[in-house]
């Protein structure tokens, strides 16, 4: 209990507040905030002993519990100039500039080590949740720090965010992971091309765990779903590889350079057929695809009348023909010049029929993938545009490009990737007032990298205001198991174990059959709680050398719990490790009841099990 | 009906905010949320455990579209023979000796349809010969042109139309399946787990019903991941099989704790947490590890026929004295069926046709093939099972000897008290024209089938209209 608090006696819960208002009104006054926040039902008071006076069970317990009263406390410190949360939001846009320099200060700055102080209920909290595989008290001390604009800022610059230490030694040991296509497809470099797959799984879940640049790791995520490719289909492992090592340096850029890198990714033109598409005989699957999942969406796509649609797909599968890769497998050499590596991307015009041409430059031969150059209509859903004939030789090419550069621009992709956007980040309750903020923020030309900036559309829709309102959203897998091992000593020495368990939980990275990506429904996820409570389980059971377990994966319990002697300390750790002190009372008290007098390390280890299977862990 | 628009987000998730919403507005008290009347613990009464034995029912669903104009070939249709049409992937007449044997399709009794001024004969691929003998026993009946109307051939939109059996039905949340569970009260009251989707996560034809649990380690290989045919996993709580891990000791005592906080999580988490904790011990009970198929009857060694393995411990289960009826519906998914290159093609040396579709059509034959050896022909025990894809393909091969996305479908029901071994359906010939364009044409509702089979085999014709909303009841006469 603050000296703020019980002077003022009542305190206010923003979390439902606008805290846009609150920005607009940054006085730090309670009355002013109340006000400002327009809408009493969402203002959740406090009584003058401090005791939270609703009931804390359920969902978000552990957002509301215990430490509304943080809210009162740095609302008050705003006043004094603290880099607390209410300052932060008072003085949101003037910090959003000097949060740079705060950024890159923090990034080289020692390890944090004092345990956070930040409100699980408080809006910056929110925002290292949606921005995190899992907020640990480090990441909100930083957080804290930065302020909320500084922290989102810091991590839409991920370069400069200086990587944790524990993260180059697990990515080296992934032999193939930064193999070139030649290396992939050469039998003595990789002679077990399953191992390409696991590498780039398990650099996937090494990433999420240790990386601190998480909002770039999520955005990852978010792009890999949406350009999904079956990792365990065949040949996919030798060149999904490829795909994701060029899709993530647009990650954070622009949708454009994502699009058109996904088009000429090898991963996607055999998983999509477009490879075997040519002249006179094609193949439409990635045509409809191009603009059912990847740009305009299906209801817009499908929002014409079938013929036209099916024409637009034909006329667009048309303008993509010649497209393919070199994989080693052409019979015809002859007359080429130059070096095509396996895994490479071509372009095989009309005019060059069994020759390639790599950046203008003809290479050796191909045996399939004609381009077809005739005139192409594209139809209404792209105000009947046309593609005109004749375009021979690497001219030809720009058929494809026109195609995707017209599906970047277009309106309908703006709204489909700001409303998935959203709902990745928001929750599937997002407003649509919201969703056309971010949608208008993708269409300016003004963004730093024009229309399609990423960047532009994260700061659009990570606002104080939408965070602080965000739907709480229920954690896939592959974010539980991570955000399980980020708040705890995890060690990883083998990830075997790991992988059949996300396989179990059916999360296991790239390996979603269809091409629409993992689903993102709280309806599609909710079903399968086991795998969630066993992975919990077994991930504490193999500790100081206990079998069992997620072999491959050690928990420190002993230096996490082994100076805490009694049931009230042991909850008290887990609580501050697991949830900030966030965690929901009814739940803590009913683990705490399972320890003995001097709770046992086998007790204790149960407890911490228990504590990240509850339901609060499941959301964030 | 669960609909988007109107219960904004899915109802489930409307519960889930409404909860939240009230937490944030300091009013919890009045946070008695409305149940729908399909949450799970309602109590039914005046039931009588086995007292109204409904069939089981098995939805074997092929993801990706299947090409049912090469699993029931129509031969002799003018358009298909023509050379232009399906250069590599036709099967020829049974009778065609200028034709390798393995080229051409099997013969079936009763497989002519009237059309128009003409009749169109029908057969097997040559790669669905397990099925024979449930055709021939007049158990499977197989209806072509059979699909949901669908504008736009989208996997996705065709699969959740089918799924929600609405046609072009956006918004709908939940299944026909679903609702039919949902509007049904289970024949025991003591069930712990009405239905099980063979999945990661719940098919949506499967959405709406309580006690709904997805479990895809029902179709893993039980020498690599224990799985519910190998249920003596289960018991030893360690192992990884459907019981909570950690330390074995404690596995009840913390079972009963999460048991107790998941009556707080919001739903539908707190549901699906309560038929987990439930289903640990029924399926412990049930110990299908140690099931043997009847008859002789082979599962082949893949997740389909793992599943349909686990499916007949399931249904054996369900005669077991004074437990009544537990598992009513298992949704199975068979994926692979999206084959836009290389489907098969004919192979002179070997004789037969291979390729991607050939496999898949050999997982789906000898699976079910199995099932009706055991289940059906042997047991006797009552289950219609169902075969359904979102769409089926083109008319014409594309230029990748594979065949996109199309219309109408053939689709499989075998049941022991089908009136079967009878092609049905309605065939008018196929256009022969733009071929590679056109779907083959539909011309029975998929809903047609399904609401016979809810009304005679399910015993719920009282809700058709709540499980097919606007769909007037029009039996092809496939049960008595």
């Amino acid at each position: 209990m603050s000296n703020a608090e019980s002077s003022t006696g009542t305190t206010v819960d923003l979390k439902a507040a606008s805290v846009e208002g609150l920005s607009a009104s940054a006085d730090g006054s309670s009355s002013a905030v109340c006000e400002a926040a327009g809408a009493s039902a969402a203002v959740a008071k406090v009584s003058a002993g401090g005791e939270v006076s609703t009931s804390r069970r359920g969902l978000l317990a552990r957002v509301l519990s215990g430490r509304a009263s943080s809210m009162g406390q740095s609302v008050g410190e705003a006043v004094g100039g603290s880099m607390k949360v209410g300052a932060v939001l008072g003085g949101a846009l003037a910090l959003a500039e000097a949060s740079r320099s705060s950024a890159s200060r923090r990034a080289s700055a020692e390890p944090i080590e004092v345990a956070a102080d930040v409100d699980p209920g408080s809006v910056i909290y929110r925002l290292v949740e949606r921005c995190t595989f899992g907020a640990t008290p480090a990441e909100l001390t930083l957080a804290n720090s930065l302020g909320f604009s500084g922290y989102l800022e810091y991590q839409l610059n991920p370069t400069a965010i200086v990587e944790n230490a524990s993260l180059a030694p697990l990515l080296a040991t992934l032999t193939t992971l930064n193999f070139t296509g030649q290396q992939l497809f050469d039998p003595v470099m990789t002679p077990n091309t399953n191992l390409a797959a696991t590498n780039l799984q398990d650099a996937t879940m090494f990433r999420a765990v240790f990386s601190g640049r998480q909002l770039y790791e999520k955005m990852v995520e978010f792009w890999s779903d949406h350009f999904s490719i079956d990792l365990t289909q065949d040949g996919q492992s030798q060149v999904k590889p490829l795909d994701d090592r060029a899709l993530r340096p647009h990650a954070m850029g622009n949708f454009g350079d994502l699009l058109r890198t996904s088009a000429t990714s090898p991963a996607m033109l055999t998983f999509l057929d477009n490879n075997l598409s040519s002249n006179g005989s094609i193949n439409e699957n990635y045509g409809r695809e191009l603009a059912e999942l990847h740009t305009v969406g299906a209801d817009y796509f499908y929002s014409f009348p079938p013929a036209n649609v099916q024409a637009t797909i034909v006329a667009m599968t048309r303008c993509l023909t010649g497209w393919g890769w070199y994989s080693g497998s052409f019979n015809d050499t002859v007359g080429g010049t130059g070096t095509l590596n396996r895994g490479n991307f071509y372009y095989n015009s009309t005019t060059t029929r069994n020759r390639v041409l790599v950046g203008g430059t003809l290479l050796g031969g191909v045996s399939a993938g004609v381009h077809d150059t005739g005139s192409k209509v594209l139809g209404t859903i792209f105000g009947s545009a046309v593609i005109p004939a004749g375009r021979t030789g690497a001219a030809g090419q720009q058929d494809g490009w026109d195609v995707l550069n017209m599906l970047v621009v277009h309106p309908a992709t703006a709204l489909y990737i700001a409303q998935k956007l959203c709902r990745r980040f928001l929750g599937e309750g997002v407003s649509q007032s919201v969703i056309n903020r971010v949608r208008d923020a993708y269409l300016n030309p003004a963004n730093a990298t024009g229309v399609g900036d990423i960047k532009a559309m994260l700061r659009a829709m990570l606002t104080p205001a939408n965070v602080g309102s965000a739907f709480p959203r229920l954690k896939r897998p592959f974010h539980l198991f991570a955000s399980m091992m980020r708040v705890l000593p995890t060690t990883i020495v083998n990830t075997s174990a790991l992988r059949q368990q996300l396989q179990r939980a059916g999360h296991l990275p790239f390996a979603w059959g269809p091409p629409d990506g993992y689903p993102d429904t709280t309806e599609y996820w909710s079903g399968q709680v086991l795998p969630r409570w066993s992975f919990g389980a077994s991930l504490v059971t193999n500790t100081s050398g206990n079998a069992g377990g997620v072999s491959g994966i050690t928990v420190n319990d002993v230096a996490l719990l082994g100076t805490a002697v009694t049931p009230a300390a042991v909850m008290g750790v887990i609580d501050q490790t697991v949830f900030s002190g966030g965690m929901p009372a009814a739940d803590k008290s009913a683990i705490q009841a399972t320890l003995s007098a001097v709770p046992t390390a086998s007790q204790k280890r149960d407890a911490l099990g228990l504590s990240v299977s509850i339901p609060a862990f499941q959301f964030y | 009906m669960i609909d988007h628009n109107t219960a904004c987000a899915c109802d489930e998730y409307q519960r889930l905010s409404r909860r939240r919403f009230l937490q944030w507005s300091g009013t919890a008290a009045a946070a008695a949320a409305t149940a729908p009347a399909w949450l799970p613990r309602v109590a039914f009464a005046g039931e009588t455990p086995g007292s109204e034995f409904r069939d089981v029912i098995v939805q074997v669903y092929l993801r990706g579209g299947a090409d049912g104009l090469s699993m029931l070939v129509p031969f002799d249709d003018p358009t298909y023979v023509l050379p232009t049409c399906r250069p590599t992937l036709r099967v020829y007449a049974p009778d065609d000796t200028s034709q390798a044997v393995g080229r051409r399709a099997l013969g079936l009794n009763n497989a002519t349809l009237v059309g128009g001024s003409r009749s169109y004969v029908f057969g097997l691929h040559p790669a669905m010969s397990a099925l024979l003998p449930a055709y021939n026993d007049g158990k499977l009946a197989l209806v072509h042109g059979c699909g949901l109307t669908n504008t736009n051939q989208s996997h996705f939109d065709a699969q959740r139309w089918m799924e929600n059996g609405l046609a072009n039905s956006n918004g709908v949340v939940d299944g026909w399946l679903g609702r039919h569970l949902a509007s049904k009260p289970p024949v025991n009251p003591a069930t712990v787990l009405r239905t099980i989707g063979v999945a990661d996560g719940l098919q949506r034809t499967l959405l709406g019903s309580p006690q709904a649990l997805p479990i895809p380690n029902l179709q893993s290989n039980p020498g690599a991941v224990p799985a519910l045919n190998n249920l003596a996993a289960v018991t030893a709580i360690n192992s990884g099989g459907y019981g909570l891990t950690g330390t074995a000791s404690t596995s009840a005592a913390r079972r009963t704790i999460l048991d107790n906080l998941y009556d707080a999580a919001p739903q539908p988490l707190s549901s699906k947490a309560q038929n987990t904790i439930n289903t640990i011990g029924r399926l412990n009970q049930i110990g299908a590890s140690g099931y043997t198929p009847a008859g002789g009857a082979v599962y082949p060694s893949n997740s389909t026929g793992y599943a349909l393995r686990s499916t007949a411990a399931l249904v054996a289960a369900n005669s077991l004295a004074n437990d009544g009826q537990f598992v009513e519906a298992v949704a199975i998914d068979l994926g692979g069926w999206d084959t836009h290159a290389t489907q098969f093609a004919f192979n002179g040396a070997t004789g037969v046709f291979a390729g991607g579709m050939v496999s898949q059509m050999n997982i789906l034959s000898q699976s079910l093939a199995a099932f009706y050896r055991d289940i059906m022909f042997t047991r006797q025990l009552r289950v219609t099972v169902i075969v359904i894809s979102e769409f089926g393909r083109r008319i014409g091969e594309n230029g990748t000897t594979g065949t996109d996305h199309g219309l109408g479908n053939m689709m499989m029901v075998m049941s022991p008290d089908l009136i079967g071994g009878r092609v049905l359906g309605t065939w008018n010939g196929m256009p022969n024209t733009n071929m590679t364009n056109t779907g083959v044409p539909l011309t029975t509702d998929l809903r047609r089938v399904l609401s016979e089979i809810v009304s005679k085999r399910l015993n719920n014709s009282a809700a058709l209209g709540t499980v097919f909303p606007g769909f007037a009841r029009n039996d092809l006469g496939l049960f008595a």
